[in-house]
This record gives structure tokens, sequence and C-alpha cells, in this order.
């Protein structure tokens, strides 16, 4: 497929090598989520000391729930190595990991392991991370010689203070792809980050890679995220105050907020908030659907033209 | 007669099986990411000792998590309930705080394939609760301090994507015309721009000509 030359527009604003067209989103932002999230949870210690306390390194090991207790109890028992805690209620906002816990989401919410990295990009580009961010898109594809999957997916934002560049995109086997292992980044995973930079944007012949990691998301089988009550077959046990708001496919910072305000809204008794996809919802019914078959389907079809196929 | 397996075929076996492999708990010496240093002051905050109960348990202290307990602590019909975050390892240590830092929609990329598979009224739907995410998020930064302001280091920014594919372009122009046909104006600005002879542009906010705000 060729490459149509490229003209001032797609080029000299926004310093891509190459590109058909350029699809610009206006009144959206790039922000540290982290520094965010964690500035809001010390508001929250701070007003609430009371009642809320965050409990880091303390996983839970288990979860088992108590039928004989009186209605006034908590019946939840959650097992942690720093002892044991009951709750009324439990909402697990665990993304990649909550088939840990709900073990019959196993191949319904799935973890797939992603790739960012931080870059110099040399002194040749310009300083343009308070104005634009960016993504390339290409179709996937997976090489049956490498044995990679190539998403076709990256994004870039550039840090205003240091001119640094965060880009994030893969290209790794399946094994790599679908792990809840963040203590990695696979060879294939890294060498591919490593090297795209100038690949995608120009001025950037002498870009630098600094720092490459791993993380956990969480994705669907219907690439849909998944919010609200949990049945007692699906948790496989006798409660029926389980919660969850999580699997949002790889892109979550424009869903998750309003979807642990429409779960914790619901957790309280609210009915479902009108905002609320309803496509969101969980139910036994749409768990049915979400088969490790389908999910395999919305795989290969994200990255591959097979799926048609078989 | 070829006894291979096609690779098709094999592939989809081999991402079945990975599939249904229940996740571990978080790794305990995960990669290091960039966005964690230095860490925040309640990166490893914890009680003296766990209270052996609460009425409400949130696992998990990334942005969704977060947002429970920001929901639950200033609920008016909640106000005597306890709340505790049960974080695995350091706070916001999972994707959160490994992602690319965007806060970005994807709703339109995808609106051809929502409406296909959910209807138009659905596709609406997604694209208003993706805007109003956006929009809630800028909001709570508003109310940060100027210090926690400038530590976050926000930007509205122009959001651009290249592709080079004319089957992704041609997607998105289609997704672009049902989204022109389905709303009357949308909170974020949309705009296709290609090179050559002509520029197209499709710029939905609140240029619309139509019968009436149908938000």
């Amino acid at each position: 497929m060729e490459i149509e030359a490229n003209t001032i527009c797609v080029q000299n604003k926004y310093k891509y090598r190459d590109g058909l067209v350029v699809f610009e989103q206006e009144g959206v932002g790039a922000l540290w989520p982290y520094r965010l999230i964690t500035i809001l949870q010390k508001h929250l210690l701070d007003t609430h000391a009371g009642r809320f306390s965050l409990e880091t390194n303390t996983p839970v090991v288990s979860i088992s729930h108590d039928e004989n207790v009186s209605q006034n109890e908590p019946g939840y028992v959650l097992q942690t190595p720093r002892g044991t805690i009951r709750a009324r209620k439990i909402i697990h906002c665990t993304n990649g990991y909550s088939s840990h816990l709900l073990p019959s989401l196993t191949g319904s919410l799935y973890p797939l392991r992603g790739t960012v990295s931080v870059q110099d990009p040399g002194h040749s580009f310009p300083r343009l991370g308070d104005k634009y961010s960016w993504t390339k898109i290409h179709t996937g594809g997976y090489n049956s010689e490498t044995r990679y999957f190539t998403t076709g997916l990256y994004y870039a934002q550039q840090n205003v203070k240091t001119g640094e560049i965060v880009i994030g995109g893969e290209s790794q086997e399946i094994e790599n792809l679908l792990t809840s292992d963040d203590s990695q980044v696979a060879a294939s995973a890294r060498n591919h980050i490593s090297s795209i930079v100038p690949k995608i944007f120009l001025d950037t012949d002498h870009a630098k890679t600094k720092k490459v990691w791993s993380g956990i998301m969480g994705f669907t089988a219907d690439n849909l995220p998944m919010i609200g009550n949990l049945s007692r077959t699906t948790t496989g046990r006798t409660g029926t105050d389980e919660w969850i708001a999580a699997g949002f496919n790889g892109h979550g910072m424009d869903k998750c907020w309003l979807s642990g305000q429409a779960v914790a809204r619901m957790a309280v008794g609210e009915d479902v908030p009108s905002w609320l996809p309803e496509s969101f919802l969980v139910s036994e019914e749409r768990l049915k659907a979400c088969t490790p078959d389908a999910a395999a389907d919305g795989m290969m079809s994200l990255f591959t033209d097979e799926s048609s196929k078989l | 007669m070829s006894i291979l397996i096609s690779w098709p075929i094999a592939l989809k076996q081999q991402i079945k099986d990975r599939l249904c492999l229940t996740a571990g708990l978080p790794s305990a010496h995960p990669t290091s990411s960039a966005w964690q240093e230095p860490p925040a002051s309640v990166a490893t905050t914890q009680s003296k000792t766990l209270s052996p109960e609460t009425d409400i348990a949130i696992i998990g202290s990334g942005i969704t998590g977060t947002s429970v307990a920001h929901t639950l602590l200033n609920h008016p019909q909640a106000s005597n309930l306890r709340v505790t975050i049960l974080e695995a390892r350091n706070a916001c240590s999972g994707a959160t705080g490994r992602n690319g830092g965007h806060l970005i929609s994807d709703t339109c990329g995808h609106f051809e394939h929502l409406v296909g598979s959910l209807g138009t009224e659905e596709a609406v739907k997604i694209l208003r609760f993706s805007e109003a995410n956006i929009k809630e998020l800028k909001t709570l930064i508003g109310q940060l301090d100027e210090q926690e302001k400038d530590a976050v280091e926000f930007r509205e920014v122009i959001a651009s994507s290249t592709l080079t594919d004319r089957s992704i372009v041609d997607s998105l122009r289609r997704s672009l015309t049902l989204l022109q046909e389905a709303v009357n104006k949308t909170a974020l600005g949309y705009r296709l721009v290609e090179d050559g002879e002509t520029i197209h542009v499709s710029d939905l906010a609140g240029k619309m000509p139509g019968s009436g705000d149908r938000s």
C-alpha cells in the first residue's frame, strides 16, 4: 500500500512522518494521572479520616461469605496477609486482575499487558506538548514467522517541562501480551517501542529511550466495560452484595470516573443512573456470551484479517 | 494432503489457552513506571493495624476505586458508612499509574461499529458518557490548588491521530457521517483533515444545522 506524499498539514504541524489523513479531537487533554488520583486520595484521607482508610500493600488473597451472620453484621470475609477484614459490600475495581477473586470471569474479563516508555526525542524535535498529543493508527497484524502481534496503535504525549515523549504501543508474542504479570517487559516489546519514535515522527533520528515499563489492562470479550451487581452464580459465593466496575479495554481515562460513580451509587441502593450506557451493565446473560471463544474472535479481528475464516 | 494446521486455527487456540488462565495477584515486583516517581505521599499508606470490619470494601486503588470512594464518602445518604480501599501494592500502581496519560475519547473512531452492534441510541449514549467523563475530570482538576495543578501538569490539547491505512480512514469517515446524522452537537470537536486538493472538515462542535438540540 502506498503512502501518499505528505504535505504541510500532516508533517509540519504535528511532525508525523507519514499519514493519509489526520484526525483531530479538540477539547481533550494530557496529564499525569498518577498524581491526580493520589492527590484525590490524600484529600479523601484528610477529609474523612474517621471513616476512610487506604490500605496499601494489603492484597486480598481470598473472599468468603458467611451466611450465618445476622442482617446487621458484615457477612463478607476478606483474607489479607495483615489479617481478616469483614465487609457488608465489596466493590471490585481490579480491572485486568478481576478474575483472581472472581474466577468465573476468566476468559470474559482478561488481562492484557501493555508497554509504555519515556524517550528523549533529541534536540531537533520541537516543544509541542502544551498544544498537541499524538496517535498513530495502522492495521494491526500477526506475523507467523516472528509470532508477534502488532496492535497498530501508538499513543504519545510530550512533557512540557522536560520535552520528553511518553509513548506506548505493542508488538510482541501472544504469551507476552496475554498475561497479568507486569514484572517484565518482553524483549520483543522493548525492542519495538525503543525503535518506533523515528518511524512515527520527523526530526527524531537521535531519539533515546530512557525507560520502558509494562502495565496490565483489562479487556472484555465484548469490548465493553463491566459495571454493576454480581450474581451468586458469578461470584460463586452466597452473598448478593458484590459489585464491579472493571474491564476498560485499554481506554479507561474517559470512562472510569463515572463508572466508579455509577457502581458506588448502585451499591448504596440507587437506581442505575440514566446516563450509564446499558451495554456496560454486567449480567449473567451478558457473561454467558462473553466466552473465551468470543474473546479470541475479538482479538483475532483486532489483530489479523483471519477471524472471518474461522 | 497437508496435515499442517493452518496458523489462524493454531493461533486462535493459543489465544484461547492464554485467555483461560485466571489472573494472579498483582506482581510483587512490578516494572518501574516513570509516572510513579517520585512516589506520592500516600504511596505506601496503611492504618497501623487493619480494622477487623468495614462497611464497604473497595478492592483496587486506581482511578475507578478512587472514584468509588469519592462518591461514597460524599454521598448524602451514606454519611456514616465506613469505606476501606484494599490495594495489593502501592497506591495507584496499576493501569492508572502506567498508562499514556491521555484524556481523550475513543468513541468517535468506534462509532460505526457501535451503531452496528448496539444501535444508534446506545452509541450516542456511549459518546455522551465518554465526553461527560472528560468534562468531569477537567472539573476535578480545576478544583485543585495551584501547587496540585502544577503537579498534575494537565494541558488541554488537540489530540491528533495519523492514519496510514485507507481502510481505517474509510471506516472513520463512515463513523463521522453516522455521528453527524445522529447528533446535533458534541461536547468535543472532531475533525478529519485530508491532504491533497480538498481538506475535508467535519467539525461537529456546535456548527451543525438541525432541528433543535437533540442532546
